[in-house]
């Protein structure tokens, strides 16, 4: 009897009760929270909920050495961390955005490549904040991708320069996505006048197949060959981009676009989730990053939007461009999009500007992985 | 019978459970100093000849009940004391182990010192797998033997000793203390970095600025050589001109919404489907409404 009683006793000091303390309570109520804001309000549920799961995952209390844990070599959730902790989910995440976007907003207006280069400030400005605040270039650097509202992108580069900070800075990252209908319509207002929001944009002219198919192409080559440390993010867009467009490669296409990003997405959200285990990810710094994700998206948008105005001095009368699709050069694709759309049609219920937006949009994608890899050239 | 098998489980559970626990295989001898004269002190204040393991999984391993020996004959000679917690070594973490054949001093104190030519052991909790071994070399004083990279590598006979430590220690700057040193407040970083992504988006503008000119100018050429009059000609290229990706756009939504609501297919897949929808039966134990079925959200 009393070794029966020794046996559960050694089995309750294995259970999680036995292990918990306030900091899982926490990180687990956090993962609860993001479950719920996903279900309830609609907030990016396909990432949230991958995450917030992910989170509960990862903050259920282990005895060390059970080799079930996220950090512990050989677990099966180790084995699918790998594809964050190597950095090969991302581009397979890239590979699945290159086949789903149209550039054709883009190509039927190039010039608006230029404001996707412009909101690109949000991440060196992030940069530049993080260093002040005390943190070394590298972490700074992770810090700062958050500003280019890219998921993939930010797990890319914090695995590479500080796998430490990963969780904070993906969750960060996902977060202010799902925030960006929050964040930016404010700052876009703030800098418009009336007249600026109400301009009208000359539609886009079509755009023919063969430009369509020439544009990952060149893009590719162009961009790979002035910062080839962004070849993984680059050559995934742009070769997801020309299965779409190709015409002969639908059924590539069609996986890559559906049930490789989705898979993928489930994995990299489950295991970004459990990778924020609460002794790791309740932190002053987690909470820092907090604070200079929300900066780069306001660096973001407020340059998006004055680079508009500022270009709008070169440009004729019917050519100018609505400075309410500045704030799209984040690359939080279609969401920005939609919130230029929206704000502009509160002041012209006619003024459709989705699809001008798209323009910026997308080239917020290219541009952020650009800058991505510009970050691993001199930090990595 | 049920209370016996039920515990037979809950003690294999437990079995599995200290099974599980134990990676020693992750641990490897990874760096020793023979002779000691003026390294690294115990916590009696002697110098004397020790032993690094480091433990090269990513989870705690527990080398209670391993053995440590420099003799292949006898595995057993020294094990690891249970029931310490300092024989819980963290992932990556490194352990001094003194060899000084006093095990009475401490946990990690072996019973034997061991000498050039003689092999050091790493054995499991069996007594029979060894899990890492070393050849002892000659080692001149305060000299260490220790691996190239930490858990693997090459052996070398180290430059400067490495003990609790790693046994690459980078000297040279990296890329990142660099960009401290010459941009601590990240301007030249930012300037650069930017100039950089203009530079590229701006010459993709310029290249496809050229390709949608070419695009138009071949459009209009392909609309003038059609033998159609003058003035259907002018119509379609005016047409053209005001016809945007929106009118496009919108006329696709409409036919996808079209599609949608009315079910329609382009293409038939001529399956015939026989969908049993006897109801009579209580939903809770069909699979119609219990696996097949997702819950979805309906929002206005």
């Amino acid at each position: 009897m009393e070794n029966i009683i020794n046996n559960l006793i050694q089995f309750w000091q294995y259970t999680g009760f036995a292990n918990c303390n306030l900091q899982y309570l926490i990180m687990i109520a956090i993962g609860i929270l993001f479950i719920f804001l996903a279900i309830r309000f609609d907030w990016e549920p396909m990432l949230l909920i991958p995450i917030g799961f992910g989170i509960l995952i990862g903050n259920i209390p282990l005895f060390a050495g059970l080799n079930v844990g996220v950090y512990e070599e050989g677990s099966v959730f180790n084995i699918l961390y790998q594809g964050v902790q190597r950095g090969f989910y991302p581009p397979l995440i890239f590979l699945g955005i290159g086949a789903m976007t149209d550039f054709s907003a883009l190509i039927s207006n190039p010039k608006l490549l230029l404001i996707g280069a412009a909101a690109q400030f949000g991440i060196f400005g992030a940069y530049a904040l993080a260093l002040l605040l005390g943190f070394s270039p590298s972490e700074a650097g992770a810090i700062g991708i958050i500003g280019g509202a890219d998921g993939p992108t930010a797990i890319f580069i914090s695995g590479r320069l500080a796998p430490d900070l990963m969780g904070a800075i993906a969750v960060s990252a996902y977060s202010y996505m799902a925030l960006v209908p929050v964040i930016q319509p404010p700052i876009m207002r703030l800098l418009t006048t009336k007249k600026e929001r109400l301009i009208r944009m000359r539609p886009p002219r079509a755009v023919s197949p063969t430009e369509k198919k020439i544009f990952p192409i060149i893009g590719f080559l162009l961009t790979a060959f002035i910062v080839p440390s962004g070849l993984p993010l680059l050559g995934m867009l742009f070769f997801g981009n020309l299965l779409k467009e190709s015409g002969v490669t639908r059924r590539l296409a069609n996986t890559a676009s559906g049930p490789l990003v989705d898979i993928v997405t489930i994995l990299i959200g489950v295991t970004v989730g459990a990778s924020t285990q609460a002794d790791q990810f309740l932190q002053l710094k987690s909470v820092l990053i907090f604070g200079l994700g929300a900066g780069s998206f306001v660096i973001a948008t407020f340059t998006g939007v004055m680079f508009v105005k500022f270009f709008n001095l070169f440009l004729k009368e019917g050519n100018k461009i609505n400075p309410l699709i500045g704030n799209a050069g984040v690359s939080a694709v279609p969401d920005a999009a939609r919130v230029s759309n929206n704000v502009g049609r509160e002041y012209d219920d006619k003024n459709y500007l989705l699809m001008h937006a798209m323009g910026p949009n997308v080239a917020g994608v290219i541009g952020s992985a650009v800058a991505a890899g510009m970050l691993l050239g001199f930090l990595a | 019978m049920k209370q016996i098998k039920k515990l037979v489980v809950l003690g294999l559970l437990l079995v599995s459970f200290g099974a599980a626990a134990q990676q020693q295989t992750a641990m490897r001898i990874n760096e020793f100093m023979t002779i000691n004269t003026n390294d690294l002190q115990n916590e009696y204040g002697v110098h004397g000849q020790w032993i690094e393991l480091f433990n090269s999984s990513y989870g705690t391993v527990d080398i209670s009940g391993c053995y440590l020996t420099n003799d292949p004959n006898n595995l057993k000679k020294y094990m690891f004391p249970k029931g310490d917690l300092i024989t819980k070594i963290k992932p990556r973490q490194f352990v001094i182990i003194w060899a000084d054949g006093n095990p009475t001093n401490g946990t990690l104190y072996t019973n034997f010192n061991f000498a050039p030519g003689e092999e050091l052991l790493f054995v499991g909790g069996d007594g029979k797998t060894i899990i890492d071994r070393v050849k002892v070399p000659d080692l001149q004083e305060n000299q260490s033997y220790a691996r190239t990279a930490d858990g693997k590598g090459e052996w070398h006979i180290a430059q400067h000793t490495t003990a609790r430590a790693a046994n690459i220690t980078h000297t040279e700057e990296t890329k990142s203390q660099k960009m401290a040193r010459i941009d601590p407040y990240g301007w030249i970083m930012a300037l650069t970095a930017m100039s950089v992504v203009f530079t590229a988006l701006v010459l993709l503008y310029l290249i496809f600025k050229q390709i949608g000119n070419a695009s138009i100018r071949r459009s209009r050429k392909k609309t003038a050589a059609s033998n159609a009059p003058e003035a259907v000609k002018a119509a379609v290229a005016a047409a053209e001109e005001a016809t945007g990706g929106e009118t496009y756009a919108a006329i696709a939504m409409a036919m996808h919404l079209f599609k949608e609501e009315n079910d329609a297919h382009d293409e038939e897949s001529f399956v015939v489907t026989l969908s049993h929808t006897d109801r009579t039966y209580s939903p809770w134990s069909s699979k119609i409404y219990s696996l097949r079925q997702l819950p979805q959200i309906k929002r206005k």
